[in-house]
């Protein structure tokens, strides 16, 4: 091996995973032994200074660029204050806050609900209930549904039928 | 000798009494831990844990295992494991700068005297300045003595990966001797 050894081969010589060429040219060429030696001087120092009584808290002071040493917090919390800020946002577009808000709009609402549910003459809200209903209550009395003829004929005479029965006349009546 | 005859001739050199254990290793655990963590209070914390381990496994396990080696296997992947947990405080500490004043004088020796302030300051500097990786297989191969296959088993890399990475720390670390 004629070219000199760079520091890889130098370091595998110390390590003892060189080959024989470089241990072989290392013995000829003085220019490598010479930066041989001073690796081995060098790992020799920093081993000393590594095994001397390690670095404490005690041992350090904040450096003047302390400020770049807490970006990453500083980002990692305004990250998360943006992204509760952005929630915030979006859960109150979601809830209808301005309808309760105003006492004016929930009387109305209010006006609109009541007599949407207490309206009697208003019969188009009822045509369905009318005809499933005999067959719901007969479900739950485990009897026949109360047509017609068994309400004129007193089978189902009771108040309950008597509605159904003059909601279906209704019906009869608006087709 | 191959690894299994180390791995006894280990055992055999180990003390097998926990507070031999104890007494024998404890120094060489916290220097690792104060080297791979920066930061004594969470070394001296880690050592600890590290030993109470030790006695957990002493307790159980076969006492002609290699306590030594076993304990540095432990001690890396301990200290590892508190820079992932902590890792924004390791992140601020290792950033941090040395003073030489403020070293404790009286347990250097006279040789560890003689060195250089800069130069020490420098070594220091430039170790904190490895990646994890580096200082782990810098201190296990350099300061530890132990093979490429050997810290290779013990960081799960294969043994390219810890010649590489030993030649970086070590070419990394060699700019902060001055001469």
């Amino acid at each position: 091996m004629s070219r000199c050894l760079n520091e890889a081969a130098l370091l595998r010589i110390h390590t003892r995973e060189s080959v024989a060429d470089e241990r072989s040219h290392l013995r000829l060429c003085a220019d490598c032994a010479e930066r041989y030696k001073l690796l081995v001087q060098d790992l020799e120092t920093i081993g000393r200074v590594l095994e001397a009584p390690p670095l404490g808290a005690e041992n350090r002071r904040r450096s003047p660029s302390w400020r770049l040493q807490w970006m990453p917090v500083a980002t990692a919390a305004c990250a998360a204050l943006l992204v509760m800020v952005v929630g915030v946002a979006w859960l109150q577009r979601r809830v209808p806050v301005q309808v309760a808000a105003r006492p004016s709009n929930v009387s109305a609402f209010a006006d609109d609900l009541s007599a949407a549910l207490f309206a009697s003459a208003d019969t188009n809200t009822l045509p369905q209930l009318g005809g499933d209903a005999p067959y719901v209550e007969a479900a739950l009395q485990a009897g026949q549904p109360c047509t017609q003829e068994r309400f004129f004929t007193g089978e189902c005479n009771d108040q309950v039928s008597a509605l159904l029965m003059d909601v279906s006349d209704t019906e009869e009546t608006v087709e | 000798m191959g690894e299994e005859d180390e791995r006894v001739k280990a055992a055999a050199d180990d003390p097998v009494d926990y507070d031999e254990l104890y007494r024998t290793h404890y120094a060489r655990v916290l220097r690792l831990c104060r080297l791979l963590l920066s930061d004594p209070h969470e070394a001296d914390d880690v050592t600890q844990d590290i030993f109470l381990k030790l006695l957990r496994a002493y307790q159980v396990d076969d006492r002609d295992l290699a306590w030594g080696p076993w304990l540095t296997r432990v001690t890396v992947n301990a200290c590892r494991d508190r820079r992932r947990s902590g890792w924004w405080k390791w992140w601020r500490e290792r950033h941090q700068e040395f003073v030489e004043a403020d070293l404790p004088g009286r347990s250097l020796t006279p040789e560890q005297e003689a060195l250089h302030s800069e130069t020490r300051r420098e070594v220091w500097r430039s170790f904190q300045e490895l990646s994890a990786r580096q200082q782990e297989v810098f201190i296990l191969r350099q300061l530890e003595g132990w093979s490429t296959d050997e810290v290779a088993q013990t960081l799960g890399v294969s043994p390219g990966s810890i010649k590489r990475h030993l030649y970086r720390a070590v070419h990394h670390m060699r700019k902060s001797v001055t001469r």
